[in-house]
């Protein structure tokens, strides 16, 4: 009776014991996968100037790091959560020649296999061919440049410098009575680029506007804003497009302008409204103000999911640092993301194969997107994601002004954008 | 008779610098299959600034402290830039002596209106010269691409079966221009021409009221040194693959600069301490890129407060009291016993 009574004890707790060990080693391997850690470079400004760019986009992605570690880590195609931890590489002001410092450091000597970097296409071209050589894929908010060569480089999202076109289309279409256009951009590779992206959608309208003014503008002459601004105001333009200005400059851009008695339309990639808004009221620039880059988090209604990015920005930073800047970085990075979940190991040429492989990306915050840029760069690597464009409010808040499809735009304006584009030297096939 | 003694000195001297350089030769031959590709990179770019530093040695012999050497390292970098990338491209090896004479063609041009000027004057002059050139890079873009600058310049051509398309190979190059440009320049130091411009930078006046040319003996070392910046630039850009005109602004001016006080120029060797300190110091505060210039600045500050003539004067001093200390246990008395007064 003892014994019978004994042996199935004895089993129960062997089978106990076995689910226990078993129990512990599935929490054990668990745990060791969660722990693996994959390493995602962020080179960008973090002090100076530009730091007002860099900053807020690094700070994005720390964020979408954030969130996925607190789910435990990305879950990745291979079955495996991997933990994420952000490094941040410092390119000064989007030199070339600092990115490919900094480059040097990410890919040669901390091993970074994936990465984000600026559009800016003479930085890009800067590391291109490390990022080939070291298979490190790099994605970016726009394309800048891309080509078949290097098809470790890709475009994260529509961003920069295809934003600008798509914006100063938006902003004519939705204002017939804006027949003057002036541009006005940075004299460096990034400015060079979002001229010749001005300039094309200009194009797009060759029945309304004509470009009054086309200057790009030393850095150091941001400092005479007055100076700089009034022969722009003489060629009495309807709408202004800029690209350049620090979100601080712009700010005084907007007053200096508003000043001089400027009652037309704006485009540009981003304005930290915040910093605008202490300048000039929002009743003077409400209807004004066209912008669009990723998305404008702060704007609940096109994606919940990048609104959560704005309130724990908000948390943490408080809201006056909020920065048009924070979702490019978030978004762009989705788009690896997206490749890590697809692919069946995360090895990076594996990931970049099977990203650029899909027909479709279903990307984190835009939704199934698909590749082009083949007319532009030779490649078909930029993913064209829908481009929502924003507008000022009358009560201070933004308002998503027109959701833009990009593949569309493109198909229908292409004809006359690309020989822009060539002019402009922003034509790499 | 003192000419010859003085001579027969100088290539002793010479000859040391020689064995002392191919003893450190095989060391410096094997040091980068000791480092990471990294650590590689960081030794290629410390050898090329090795090169034009010693250019920019040369310059200060004369006396003038040139803020244009950058600059003028730009047009050996736009030279073979513009060159090896266009339809029919130029080999790697026509443009590294082109390049080298287009910035010494520069410089003779140059010489004459900056050459005119002395001390701060000079300074300024070569500032506003470089400056000016600086400013060519970004407007003639045409040609240089403007701000856009120039992406893709190819590697050398392999050259008796040595390859410099890997950071190696690369490395090998520039260290055997480091090695050619330093002895040669050194003979050049060592020379009674090396010391006549040394005089002639003391006191131009008397050397001038003894009949000696100072106009020539303060133009020759200003274009010597920058045709080895034009050498260079050439391999600056060949490395690094891109050109734009902010890698030759002030920054790297400032740093060829704060490598020669730092280090100190009264040595041949003095300007390659400060810039071994000055990349080390840079390595190790990678993270905080935009605050490395402050870190330079600070350190030109306290070499100045701290340590008089540079870090060299320190190293030579400490050699000194080593070399005092080691002939003083020569001369010790046995222990125990006392010397008497």
């Amino acid at each position: 009776m003892r014994n019978t009574r004994g042996i199935p004890r004895l089993a129960l707790s062997a089978v106990a014991g076995a689910a226990a060990l078993g129990m512990a080693v599935t929490a054990t391997t668990e745990t060791a996968s969660a722990q693996e850690t994959l390493q995602v470079g962020a080179i960008q400004p973090q002090a100076g100037d530009c730091g007002q760019w860099g900053i807020p986009i690094t700070r994005g992605m720390q964020i979408w790091a954030d969130q996925l570690n607190a789910e435990g880590g990305l879950l990745a195609g291979d079955g495996k959560r991997y933990m994420i931890e952000i490094k941040a590489y410092d390119n000064v002001c989007y030199i070339p020649g600092e990115e490919l410092k900094a480059g040097r450091r990410a890919i040669l000597d901390d091993g970074i296999k994936f990465m984000l970097q600026t559009f800016t296409p003479g930085s890009r071209q800067a590391i291109a061919q490390m990022t080939t050589d070291h298979h490190v894929l790099t994605t970016s908010y726009g394309a800048g440049y891309l080509s078949k060569d290097h098809p470790y480089l890709i475009g994260g999202i529509t961003g920069s410098p295809a934003a600008y076109m798509l914006v100063a289309s938006r902003a004519l279409t939705a204002n017939p009575d804006v027949k003057r256009v002036a541009i006005i951009t940075a004299d460096a590779s990034y400015g060079l680029a979002a001229k010749a992206y001005f300039e094309a959608g200009v194009a797009a309208h060759p029945d309304q506007a004509e470009i009054v003014y086309n200057e790009s503008y030393s850095p150091d002459a941001t400092k005479d804003m007055l100076g700089l601004l009034t022969p722009l105001m003489a060629s009495e333009p309807d709408m202004i497009c800029q690209l350049g200005f620090v979100p601080a400059q712009l700010a005084i851009m907007v007053e200096t302008v508003e000043q001089l008695g400027f009652k037309g339309v704006y485009c540009a990639e981003g304005f930290t409204m915040p910093i605008i808004l202490k300048r000039v009221p929002a009743e003077v620039l409400a209807g004004r103000m066209y912008f669009g880059y990723a998305f404008e988090a702060s704007e609940a209604s096109f994606s919940p999911k990048g609104h959560e990015l704005y309130t724990t920005y908000v948390e943490q930073f408080g809201e006056d640092q909020w920065s048009p800047y924070t979702p490019i970085g978030y978004a762009a990075i989705g788009t690896i993301e997206a490749g890590i979940r697809m692919s069946p190991s995360i090895d990076s040429e594996v990931v970049m194969k099977t990203l650029l492989g899909a027909e479709v990306v279903d990307h984190p915050i835009f939704g199934p997107s698909r590749w082009g840029g083949e007319e532009i760069y030779g490649a078909n690597n930029h993913l064209l994601t829908p481009l929502p464009i924003y507008n000022l409010g009358a009560d201070g808040n933004l308002v998503l002004d027109h959701l833009l499809d990009h593949a569309a735009w493109w198909e229908q304006h292409m004809a006359v954008a690309l020989p822009v584009l060539e002019a402009g030297g922003q034509v790499f096939r | 008779m003192i000419n010859r003694a003085a001579n027969r000195q100088a290539n002793r001297i010479f000859l040391r610098a020689c064995i002392g350089t191919g003893i450190a030769l095989p060391l410096l031959v094997a040091l980068p299959h000791a480092l990471s590709v990294y650590w590689q990179s960081v030794l290629v770019l410390f050898t090329i600034n090795a090169v034009s530093l010693m250019g920019y040695r040369l310059i200060t012999t004369m006396g003038g402290w040139s803020f244009a050497h950058i600059s003028t390292a730009g047009l050996g970098a736009y030279t073979t830039a513009i060159l090896t990338t266009l339809e029919t491209p130029w080999s790697f090896w026509a443009t590294f002596f082109l390049g080298a004479l287009i910035a010494g063609a520069f410089a003779m041009i140059i010489a004459y209106p900056v050459l005119r000027t002395r001390h701060y004057y000079f300074f300024l002059s070569t500032f506003a010269a470089g400056e000016a050139l600086r400013q060519c890079y970004v407007q003639f873009s045409g040609i240089t691409g403007g701000t856009y600058g120039i992406s893709f310049i190819p590697r050398p051509e392999p050259i008796l079966g040595m390859d410099f398309g890997n950071s190696v190979g690369f490395y090998y190059l520039a260290l055997a221009l480091a090695v050619v440009v330093g002895l040669l320049l050194y003979r050049f130091d060592l020379s009674r021409l090396g010391h006549t411009i040394k005089a002639v930078a003391a006191n131009e006046e008397l050397s001038e009221s003894i009949g000696i040319n100072t106009w020539a003996l303060r133009t020759l070392p200003f274009v010597m040194g920058s045709v080895v910046a034009g050498f260079s630039g050439v391999l600056y850009a060949n490395f690094n693959g891109l050109i734009n005109p902010l890698d030759f602004s002030a920054v790297l001016m400032f740093k060829l600069v704060a490598a020669a006080i730092v280090g100190g120029i009264t040595t041949f060797w003095g300007p390659l301490v400060g810039l071994l300190y000055l990349t080390a110091l840079e390595e190790v505060f990678r993270d905080f890129t935009q605050w490395i210039p402050l870190l330079w600045g600070v350190s030109v500050l306290g070499v100045i407060l701290l340590a008089e003539g540079g870090l060299e004067m320190v190293i030579i001093r400490l050699l000194r009291r080593a070399r005092r200390w080691w002939r003083s246990r020569g001369d010790r008395p046995p222990n125990g016993a006392r010397q008497r007064r």
